[in-house]
């Protein structure tokens, strides 16, 4: 059976790399006792797939987690069984049993929201301003590496919210066509970015409203 | 959360490499109250976070002490260069991963001395905490700063810089050293005094208090003599030994590091010791007599240790673990055990022989792509002399099984600059590796391309062995050898790697050197010096410059041979195995006659057993 489960990466658990929290998971599966499904072949390895990777350094929200058991186990016993082996920081939220043809995570996550608190010194509508600037722009090129990308195409929304501190909402292309950074938005905005206000809110397998999760629902509801 | 760690985490930890180093909150570590505590102690493993991570030591004595109610134990690593810079620029003195405590608060600061190239680095962690480096330096109620380890056999170089050093197995001297401290100090909050600890301490066996032994030199530099001073005081001190190792504590709540360690595995100790006795060795002598764990100990321990890591791998680690009485046995039950979990077995060392390939092909599943040898010499004649006990047919079966199994890759292990070595022994490294590489090529499935890497580190005399009255040959000497080896090992599918001839050459001259290396060691320190067991971070003009400052020939230590009437550095330090053997053994090696291996039956008497009052302890005959 497949399940596929919601978790939170915050506080300290933002230090783990993408690798480390693979092996992180694997081994509190074991402890847990879950009835993990192995891959054939010489090395096998435990069914279990992680959604993007986050940067190092970064919080988020809701992180996905597709696993495969070999015995029919409720998914609110696999929520429980696993949450009492994580540290600090990781929560599984929710826990579902998906089809067996469910598209993998990779396939179908398309986009990822990102919420960046900005610094009390940046006036709100400067930011605004960079905004509507930036929407009316045909291309967004950034550096990476020795060549250029444009963009533009995968920034699908950003709206500046909150009523205390100000944060930057960016709604983006996050599949393994485009992937667009937050980093790379707020410099295009003329934003300083540091990845510790900045918070993956949550991925999606549709690009503009409704925003749909990975575990089918309907984001906000 | 301690204001520390918070801080650390928001504002420095996004800016160094491998930020989980230093969170300290992986699974099963331990976050004692501080307050609760009697005594605390920080264990220093005085290298990289992943390096100090796969130490199975650590592991031993961190279960161990903080299973004790009264006592507390909390990790300390080397930080990365990044996080060192982070560290200074901002003025905070260097902490526990538990608690985030500066190390000047603990009662214990204890050092593992694992190899002589942490020296610089163990002297870095002390300037980071902010303790002054020699002891006569510090407060009457500063931290005692302690040592133990491997190289705790011969510490002179260090011992201006420590309180005591452990000699032996910790696992019933460290608590007993931490409980003599509760009792002298008035009260948990209070320090104990370092002088008064140390006068108790040093009437249990196996502790070595540097400060009361007076050394002096002849004219010639040789030392004249090592005196005890002060009442209690042993003449000799002698290591410790856990005699049963079936009743000795063994972690099964190991820590889980987030990153991943060098071995990042579970370790199960099938034995301690070896006895082969490689005249070459230091760790065959210091951890004598061989004490095995039984299958059914291994087999509970292996089962607690998955339940509370989930690791992927057991490693059957010991010094010779294909020698281990009941590894057949062992690895069978632990095959069928965990086949279905996913978790595959390794073993860390293979014994040269056809035996070793088939236990490891049997339970490596997972197959590792090269399998390592250690012949050490190229000649049957070396071979006798360094006691290896390794025949040429023994490693050709050895690798012949391999390939038969369906490796492809053989790393060959040897030592360079062995005692009588000459060029006809190097002439024997290179037609071994060709001869492994033409039964290689013959036994090759379809085309396969098969590779033979010749890997060559350089002797280093150590303390405690045969060879402890040999010089090291010079850096000239074993560079021209290196490059000779080069040339003969050039070719398809030969590959020859060799150690940098200089660490080799330091680490000859701390192994066998005495207090007054401690100058140089603190003026290399002071140029730069730290982590020099990594080849990017060494620097011998460092070192070079750190000798010439103090007026010290490095050859003397080095390159000299001893006489065999000489005082050692290290005479006073006992580890059961008597100088008297050590003397037969370097004379049968220089007439290339080998000595057999205790387990045999035959005592060749080392010593060790009625020296110390333990006994052999094999599982099966």
């Amino acid at each position: 059976m497949r399940l596929r489960l919601q978790y939170t990466k915050l506080g300290p658990a933002r230090f783990l790399g993408h690798l480390d929290l693979m092996r992180l998971f694997q081994r509190a599966a074991r402890r847990a006792d879950l009835p993990l499904a192995y891959s054939a072949g010489f090395n096998p390895h435990p069914k279990l797939a992680l959604g993007p990777a986050l940067p190092l350094g970064m919080e988020s929200e809701a992180e996905y987690l597709d696993l495969e058991c070999t015995q029919e186990i409720p998914a609110r016993e696999v929520q429980g069984r696993l949450q009492e082996q994580l540290p600090e920081g990781i929560s599984v939220r929710k826990a579902k049993v998906i089809d067996s043809q469910t598209e993998s995570l990779a396939a179908a996550i398309k986009c990822a929201a990102y919420r960046a608190e900005l610094p009390p010194d940046v006036p709100k509508n400067k930011v605004e301003e960079a905004i509507s600037r930036l929407s009316s722009q045909e291309k967004v090129l950034v550096k990476r590496k020795d060549k250029e990308v444009d963009i533009r195409q995968g920034i699908y929304d950003l709206k500046i919210e909150g009523d205390g501190g100000v944060f930057l909402y960016m709604l983006v292309a996050c599949s393994q066509r485009l992937n667009v950074r937050p980093t790379e938005v707020m410099e295009a905005l003329g934003l300083r970015a540091t990845k510790p206000y900045v918070c993956r809110s949550g991925l999606f397998i549709s690009c503009s409203p409704p925003l749909v999760t990975p575990l089918n629902e309907i984001f906000g509801r | 959360m301690s204001h520390l760690r918070e801080y650390i985490l928001k504002n420095i930890l996004d800016q160094v490499e491998k930020p989980a180093r230093y969170l300290g909150t992986e699974w099963n570590s331990v976050h004692k109250d501080w307050d609760s505590a009697q005594v605390r102690m920080a264990f220093v493993f005085p290298d990289l976070y992943e390096v100090g991570m796969s130490h199975l030591g650590l592991a031993i004595l961190y279960g161990l002490i903080n299973a004790e109610e009264d006592l507390l134990l909390e990790r300390v690593f080397a930080p990365g260069l990044d996080m060192e810079a982070r560290l200074r620029e901002e003025g905070i003195p260097l902490f526990s991963l538990e608690s985030y405590r500066p190390l000047k608060d603990f009662d214990v600061i204890g050092f593992t001395l694992q190899y002589e190239m942490t020296y610089t680095t163990v002297l870095n962690i002390l300037a980071l905490a902010g303790i002054p480096l020699r002891a006569e330096n510090r407060e009457a109620t500063a931290p005692l700063v302690i040592g133990g380890g491997p190289c705790a056999a011969n510490p002179e170089p260090l011992a201006p810089f420590f309180d005591c050093f452990l000699l032996g197995d910790g696992e019933e001297l460290l608590p007993e050293f931490l409980r003599l401290i509760g009792k002298l100090k008035k009260g948990p909050r209070n320090r104990a005094d370092r002088q008064e600890v140390l006068r108790e301490a040093v009437k249990l066996p196996g502790v070595y208090v540097p400060s009361f032994y007076e050394v002096t030199y002849r004219p010639d530099g040789v030392i004249d003599n090592i005196r005890p001073q002060g009442p209690g005081v042993p003449e000799k001190v002698k290591k410790r030994v856990v005699a049963d190792l079936e009743k000795a504590f063994f972690p099964t709540r190991p820590i889980v590091p987030f990153i991943e360690a060098v071995h990042d595995r579970i370790m199960l100790e099938v034995m301690r010791g070896c006895t082969r006795g490689c005249r070459f060795c230091q760790a065959g002598i210091l951890y004598r007599p061989v004490r095995e764990r039984g299958v059914e100990v291994l087999l509970r321990q292996a089962a607690e240790i998955f339940k509370a890591t989930g690791h992927e791998e057991i490693a059957l680690t010991s010094l010779s673990t294909a020698d281990y009485s009941c590894v057949e046995e062992l690895a069978q039950k632990l095959a069928r055990e965990y086949a279905d979990k996913g978790v595959s077995l390794s073993l860390p060392s293979l014994r040269v022989d056809a035996f070793s390939v088939r236990l490891a092909e049997a339970i490596q599943k997972v197959r590792k792509s090269t399998l390592t040898f250690a012949p050490e010499a190229g000649t049957q004649r070396l071979r006798d002399v360094i006691n290896k006990g390794v025949t040429e047919e023994d490693l050709f079966a050895a690798v012949t099984a391999a390939f038969e199994a369906g490796w492809r890759s053989v790393k060959l292990y040897f030592m360079l600059g062995l005692p009588t070595e000459t060029y006809a022994d190097l002439d024997g490294i290179a037609i071994l590796a060709k001869e492994v590489l033409f039964r290689g090529r013959r036994l090759a499935k379809n085309g396969q391309k098969i590779r033979v890497t010749v890997s060559a580190s350089s002797f280093v005399p150590k303390a405690h062995t045969a060879f402890q009255w040999e010089p090291q040959e010079d850096i000239e000497e074993l560079k021209a050898k290196q490059n000779y080896l080069r040339s003969r090992l050039a070719g398809r599918g030969l590959e020859f790697n060799w150690h940098q001839a200089e660490v080799s050459f330091i680490e000859a001259v701390l192994s066998r050197g005495d207090r007054r290396l401690a100058d140089v060691l603190e003026a290399a320190w002071r140029l730069g010096a730290k982590f020099d067991g990594w080849t990017e971070h060494f620097n011998y003009n460092v070192w070079q410059e750190a000798f010439k400052s103090k007026g010290i020939d490095p050859a003397f230590y080095a390159n000299r041979r001893r006489d065999y009437a000489e005082i050692m550095p290290w005479d006073h330090l006992d580890f059961g195995v008597t100088k008297g053997f050590l003397q037969r053994e370097h004379r049968l090696a220089l007439s290339g006659v080998q000595t057999a291996d205790c387990r045999s039956g035959r005592c060749h008497g080392c010593g060790v057993c009625p020296g110390l009052g333990v006994a052999l302890d094999l599982k099966k005959a």
